[in-house]
């Protein structure tokens, strides 16, 4: 079954299909739908990892509330990729959790 | 920094109803809105009402087409507004990263409402979406959320939402209760959940709407939930199972299913959890306006008893008690698209009067757009929150007494 | 038999107080016109330093306050402690020379600094800016969250029997022949005390102002920009040794907008993986809406030292009134013509990291036991404070 739904509206949804870039890897969606929108159609569900947890993360609101969807995209990083727009040869990377904070006693760092 | 004589911030109903009626006066205007896309919610939105079908995304084209024919209107997209102070008798409007900033004389703030989240265990796992996000994913953007779902809450999406995903083919396990505890409190009792359904029954299949009177009344409404199987009620092409709670989402890196267990009423409950199978789960606590930009401009806004939401304190024309900044649509508490439209018009209107400094408006044109915020008022079914009316009578109050207070 | 206490004031000051008299027997009430923190406890940093403080009295107060925060943490539940240290980053050679010096009198003071020459401060800070010529560190600085550490505070108080009332302002302390007799509430209310602590930040003044008791307190509005959670820019907080110029007699080299707004480097790192940036001075000013020439100027001078901020995303900012004195010492004192009235406000920039010594040492006053540290230097009558005419020179 595709992520694609046709019906009700589809006439009006369609626009041409682009290539763009996922870490790299070469993925398609629709000029002018938002990246998220483009990856959840393809099955892709992590769209990032929380820095604290390291958890992963997908889309929650879909509307630009939330953040949950932060991507690094044409090298700006925390785009929501839920409101920005695809084009041919966007590239769009995950965001990797930083690494941790390190705890160190500063009486014994020097 | 460029300059307007106004800038909306919102493209949804209401900005670009005030939109076009700035754009047809003349006067300089600029909408701003963070979706690379104009028309808000409005584009996901679509129903029968009374025998016919409403579609907003067939609305929000005729605004703008409309506004196209509006020279004097530019529309700012995939924008937005992280910053708005009055300094100098101008409004200053910032805009995020290099995209510079705005003076303007005046600001129709119409930027809508946002989802009451339901802090279900397990929900931030990829697959949980708010039921919004879901109208989104699938009305506007035609890309299924998954396979199989399943709604938690009762809010007024659960229904629209069930039964349009149903049309696009999407199957759904039911609709149920969020989970027992603290943090979901403020959803009220469940014999409150089960008394809000009543509001939605304009989106209730046909052999339900008989029984809405008798939902009306709480006994009666206790009774037929009540009695409702395990397996729930067909409406709106899912099963509404209002004794049915979730406990918790589970999935190792994505959703995998939600743990239910069966339950009567607020009572402890009655029989064995199980996990139904889903890859996606949309959580449905309602909807709240929201006025941050109002406040960070320092105009008055008014709580909501439990303080789940805030709401600006405004005047018939969508004044606020900063000067030159009006407001207008769900941001002023929810009322749907109509109502938001024509107050998206008296806000237009105040505007006008605000830059040309004539206080004698055109009373004509004022009862005009007040009638039909009335008649939109009447055709809408929504009531967002129980205590609505209340706030809304204190926010009225409010704006009233604005000049006797400190 | 215990003393009734009133502490006016629920931030991390009067919370403090309202700590350690409650553990130490005092029967306390503690009272705020708004929410426990609601002031500038809510509307700061979590800064824990001693690496600013003039030797002397300054930096052993601060030391001593540091040591007992760090019991604190062991015994209160969390509030995002720890103990990193913190470094001063310098702009240029005259900045360094006088790092230096600044460095060999805290040592002589027995304080745990040391001076970082390029390499080193390089070494240790691999995301500064490479034209830093130098730094120094001090190894007992700690950060925590300000407003979690106040609520930790009132919460042991609480099991200790304190009262708290919250959204209630007083709006008179009651004097009778010479003692305190209470406090009077908006509605009328009249609550009976023996002791009054007046810990009211920049709102002290007014309630002290009617007893004859005039306090030099004015809020000096500080600036403070939060960061999204992301890559950071190290562990340990951050600072620049530009605004300690003036304690040498020395001008700090900056730009405009920098010196305008008392604009000086703070980095600091939360355990919530995101980063605060302060920070900025203006005297006299209530209002607490925050400026965007001051934002703007603020995340300029970040740049400054660290070039890789420019992809950093800044999601909120906020602004607080620091209680300044004219001496920058705070005010913890007995007022001896009023008996049970006691002031411990007056903190400035240091309210947090000076929490614990003035909660001690407002509870040795109050309980007449020996002081913690010298009380005199932080006296209301004090001649920097009773010489202070309105109109000065800005601190």
């Amino acid at each position: 079954m595709t992520g694609r739904l046709h019906g009700i509206g589809s006439a009006e949804r369609q626009s041409p299909t682009v290539q763009f870039y996922l870490d790299g890897k070469i993925v398609t969606g629709m000029v002018g739908e938002p990246v998220a929108m483009s990856l959840w159609a393809l099955g892709e569900r992590t769209l990032g990892w929380n820095e604290e947890s390291g958890e992963p993360r997908g889309v929650f609101c879909n509307i630009g509330h939330c953040f949950e969807c932060r991507m690094t995209i044409a090298g700006q990083p925390d785009q929501r990729a839920c409101l920005y727009p695809v084009r041919e040869g966007l590239e769009v990377r995950r965001q990797p959790r930083p690494s941790a904070l390190t705890i160190v006693d500063g009486m014994t760092r020097l | 920094m460029t300059s307007s004589d106004v800038v909306i911030v919102g493209a949804g109903p209401a900005g670009l109803k005030a939109a076009v009626y700035l754009g047809r006066a003349g006067i300089d205007a600029c909408v701003v809105d963070e979706y690379p896309v104009a028309g808000g919610r409005l584009l996901g939105q679509r129903y029968r009402q009374r025998g016919h079908w409403w579609v907003g995304r067939k609305v929000a084209q005729e605004l703008l087409d409309s506004l196209s024919a509006c020279p004097s209107v530019r529309l700012l997209l995939h924008t937005s507004v992280v910053g708005l102070s009055r300094e100098d008798d101008r409004w200053q409007i910032r805009l995020s990263g290099a995209d510079g900033n705005i003076e303007a004389k005046a600001v129709i703030v119409a930027t809508g409402a946002s989802e009451v989240p339901i802090p279900v265990p397990n929900w931030t796992l990829p697959g949980v979406m708010t039921v919004g996000g879901a109208q989104v994913m699938a009305n506007v953007h035609g890309v299924r959320p998954g396979q199989r779902g399943l709604i938690i809450g009762l809010g007024a999406l659960s229904f629209a939402v069930a039964q349009e995903l149903a049309w696009a083919n999407v199957e759904l396990a039911g609709i149920v209760l969020p989970p027992f505890g603290p943090p979901f409190r403020w959803l009220g009792s469940v014999d409150e959940q089960w008394s809000r359904l009543v509001h939605w029954m304009h989106l209730a299949p046909i052999w339900m709407r008989p029984l809405q009177p008798a939902l009306m009344r709480p006994q009666w409404c206790r009774r037929i939930m009540a009695a409702a199987p395990r397996r729930g009620l067909a409406v709106a092409g899912t099963r509404l199972r209002p004794n049915v709670r979730a406990l918790r989402i589970v999935g190792d890196d994505r959703v995998q299913g939600v743990e239910l267990v069966p339950c009567q009423g607020d009572a402890e409950p009655s029989g064995k959890p199980w996990v139904e199978p889903v890859d996606f789960v949309c959580l449905s606590g309602g909807l709240r306006p929201v006025p941050d930009i109002v406040k960070a401009a320092g105009a008055a806004v008014l709580e909501s008893p439990g303080g789940l939401y805030d709401v600006p304190v405004s005047g018939p024309l969508g004044e606020t008690t900063a000067p030159g900044l009006f407001v207008a649509g769900n941001v002023l508490g929810i009322e749907g698209a109509q109502v938001a439209m024509a107050q998206g018009q008296l806000a237009a209107l105040g505007t006008v009067c605000w830059l040309t400094h004539s206080p004698d408006r055109s009373l004509e044109q004022e009862r005009a757009f007040l009638a039909e915020l009335e008649e939109a008022r009447r055709k809408t079914l929504i009531l967002f929150d129980p205590a609505w009316p209340e706030v809304q009578c204190r926010a009225e109050q409010a704006w009233r007494s604005r000049g006797e207070s400190h | 038999m215990a003393p009734q206490v009133i502490v006016i004031g629920a931030g991390v000051i009067g919370s403090a107080c309202a700590y350690y008299l409650s553990q130490a027997g005092a029967s306390v009430t503690l009272i705020d016109q708004g929410d426990v923190g609601s002031g500038t406890s809510s509307r700061c940093d979590g800064n824990v330093l001693a690496i600013d403080k003039e030797p002397g009295y300054d930096s052993l107060m601060a030391l001593m306050s540091q040591r007992l925060l760090h019991e604190l943490a062991s015994v209160l539940p969390p509030f995002e402690y720890r103990r990193p240290g913190s470094y001063l980053v310098c702009d240029n050679d005259e900045e360094a020379k006088a790092a230096w010096d600044w460095v060999g009198q805290q040592q002589e003071a027995g304080l745990p600094f040391w001076y970082l020459d390029r390499a080193a401060i390089h070494s240790h800070l691999p995301h500064l800016a490479s034209d830093v010529p130098a730094g120094l560190y001090c190894g007992s600085d700690s950060t925590l969250n300000p407003l979690l550490y106040t609520q930790r505070l009132v919460q042991a108080a609480k099991q200790h029997g304190c009262q708290v009332r919250v959204h209630q302002a007083v709006t008179e302390i009651v004097v009778n022949r010479g003692a305190v007799a209470g406090v009077r509430l908006a509605d009328g209310t009249v609550l009976v005390a023996d002791v009054v602590v007046v810990a009211a930040g920049v709102w002290s003044p007014r309630l002290l102002q009617p007893l004859g008791v005039t306090v030099p307190i004015q809020p000096r509005k500080g600036h403070l920009l939060v960061s999204a959670k992301g890559p950071l820019f190290g562990d340990a907080k951050v600072m620049e040794f530009g605004y300690l110029m003036s304690k040498f007699g020395r001008e700090r080299q900056a730009p405009e907008d920098a010196l305008r707004y008392g604009v000086a480097l703070v980095y600091e790192p939360t355990e919530s993986h995101n980063f605060l940036l302060g920070s900025s001075r203006e005297l006299g000013v209530w209002d607490t809406a925050p400026k965007w020439d001051v934002v703007q100027a603020i995340g300029r001078r970040a740049l400054r030292f660290y070039p890789g901020m420019q992809q950093a995303t800044l999601i909120r900012s906020y602004a607080g009134l620091r209680p300044w004195t004219p001496d920058h010492l705070p005010v913890v004192s007995r007022v001896s013509d009023i008996a049970g009235l006691v002031i411990a406000a007056g903190h400035e920039g240091d309210g947090i990291g000076l929490a614990s010594v003035t909660g001690h040492l407002v509870c040795d006053l109050t309980l007449e036991r020996p002081p913690i540290i010298d009380p005199r230097p932080l006296r209301w009558d004090r001649p920097a404070l009773t010489s202070w005419k309105d109109g000065g020179a800005d601190g």
